[in-house]
């Protein structure tokens, strides 16, 4: 049995994680991870019900071919049917994506699609679409000197004792692309392995510097690729505009509405909206306009306050 | 005389002078600009077009009769949208 602490949990598991976070053996666990079986009839009284994927409420089902079967119950256990020849390396990246999405779900939390690095000991989120450059600009400020957080999902909460929003990270991994991946620093990061053969794509653990704790967002960065305008801009933005942005970076966002959950993500979103700073980026599509926004980062977070609400840097 | 008011389930937030609403059948978003949200909030207990009309004009810049017609399509798109009751 391996123990592990990620996305602010506990977890027993029977499967080996090199990705997550090892702990001492737990007398408790607040989930566990277990090999099974798995039936093919399973019913739920509601939700999306599909013959390879089932979501509702309290009960998740996904089938990948070659892959693996997952199944989450009650936000406490993933059974996992491992096919034949499987690479277990897919097979641990979908449980920790989707069957961890469900999970977080199934317990109440809605997971950001969001990459953090810690200023001043508290977090700086970046969020954006597929593709904006959230792993690239964490690589980036790595490379700054700052400590990764989070790669690609971050766990918020309420903390009503000093009404302040704080998350979790989910585990210390970072993934790139062949060509960024060359660029990060590995002083504060352990060799990177290939995540899916035929990709060119690579994790990269980060388990020295990782933080099983939550701790406070300060900043919200999101991120956008702009293809009309050939400068990096950096703009606050308030209310309904910065509601919409943030609604969207749910993690497994199309999962919510069949597990009566888009109440809460309404909550949760406008909350994060009204109380914590977000400065929309936005980059021309070229790859060299990642360090003009690094460096207006650095800026932005080492100069205090914010001059005015418009900046634009080159 | 008709009387218009908030249908209380629903789901909604005050961003700033704005209010972001949940259409929780359609799993839309859509929201009231600064105006809307004052005739909103007017609908907080029940009340007649005439009523808000006359708030609106002492509120803001406007003639009757526009301000009468364009808070009846407002009106008129929030019944549709089913965050307001009529009661007739």
């Amino acid at each position: 049995m391996f123990y592990y602490r990620s996305f602010g949990l506990t977890i027993s598991s029977e499967i080996y994680f090199p990705e997550l976070n090892p702990i001492d053996l737990l007398l408790t666990a607040d989930i566990q991870i277990k090999y099974g079986e798995i039936s093919n009839n399973i019913n739920p009284i509601t939700g999306f019900i599909s013959g390879r994927l089932i979501i509702s409420p309290q009960l998740y089902f996904l089938k990948i071919e070659g892959i693996a079967t997952y199944l989450v119950e009650g936000g406490k256990i993933i059974t996992i049917k491992i096919e034949d020849n499987a690479d277990l390396n897919e097979v641990r990246l979908f449980c920790l994506s989707n069957a961890f999405a469900a999970l977080l779900h199934q317990r109440g939390q809605i997971p950001l699609h969001a990459a953090a690095f810690i200023h001043e000991n508290e977090l700086v989120l970046i969020m954006g679409e597929s593709g904006a450059g959230k792993s690239t600009t964490l690589a980036a400020m790595i490379n700054k000197g700052y400590s990764p957080f989070s790669d690609d999902i971050c766990i918020p909460y309420f903390d009503a004792s000093d009404q302040s929003w704080y998350a979790y990270s989910s585990y210390p991994m970072m993934k790139f692309w062949a060509d960024s991946f060359t660029k990060v620093n590995i002083d504060k990061v352990s060799e990177g392995r290939k995540l899916k053969s035929g990709l060119d794509k690579y994790g990269v653990y980060f388990h020295k510097n990782f933080i099983t704790d939550s701790r406070k967002i300060k900043l919200l960065i999101m991120l956008e690729v702009d293809s009309q305008d050939n400068k990096v801009c950096f703009r606050e933005i308030n209310g309904m505009e910065s509601f919409e942005k943030i609604q969207e970076q749910a993690y497994r966002k199309e999962y919510l509405e069949y597990e009566s959950m888009l109440k809460d993500h309404f909550i949760q979103s406008t909350e994060l909206a009204k109380s914590i700073k977000t400065i929309l980026v936005s980059r021309p599509g070229n790859a060299d306009s990642i360090s003009s926004l690094v460096e207006g980062i650095g800026f932005m977070l080492n100069t205090k306050p914010l001059a005015s609400s418009d900046s634009n840097l080159l | 005389m008709i009387h218009y008011i908030q249908n209380k389930e629903v789901i909604q937030s005050r961003i700033g002078d704005e209010i972001v609403m949940l259409d929780v059948e359609s799993g839309f978003y859509f929201g009231l600009n600064s105006v809307a949200s004052v005739i909103w909030e007017m609908m907080k207990e029940q009340v007649d077009l005439e009523t808000m009309v006359n708030i609106l004009m002492k509120e803001f810049d406007v003639d009757k009769a526009t301000c009468e017609s364009d808070t009846k399509e407002l009106l008129g798109q929030m019944i549709e949208k089913k965050i307001i009751r009529v009661i007739e």
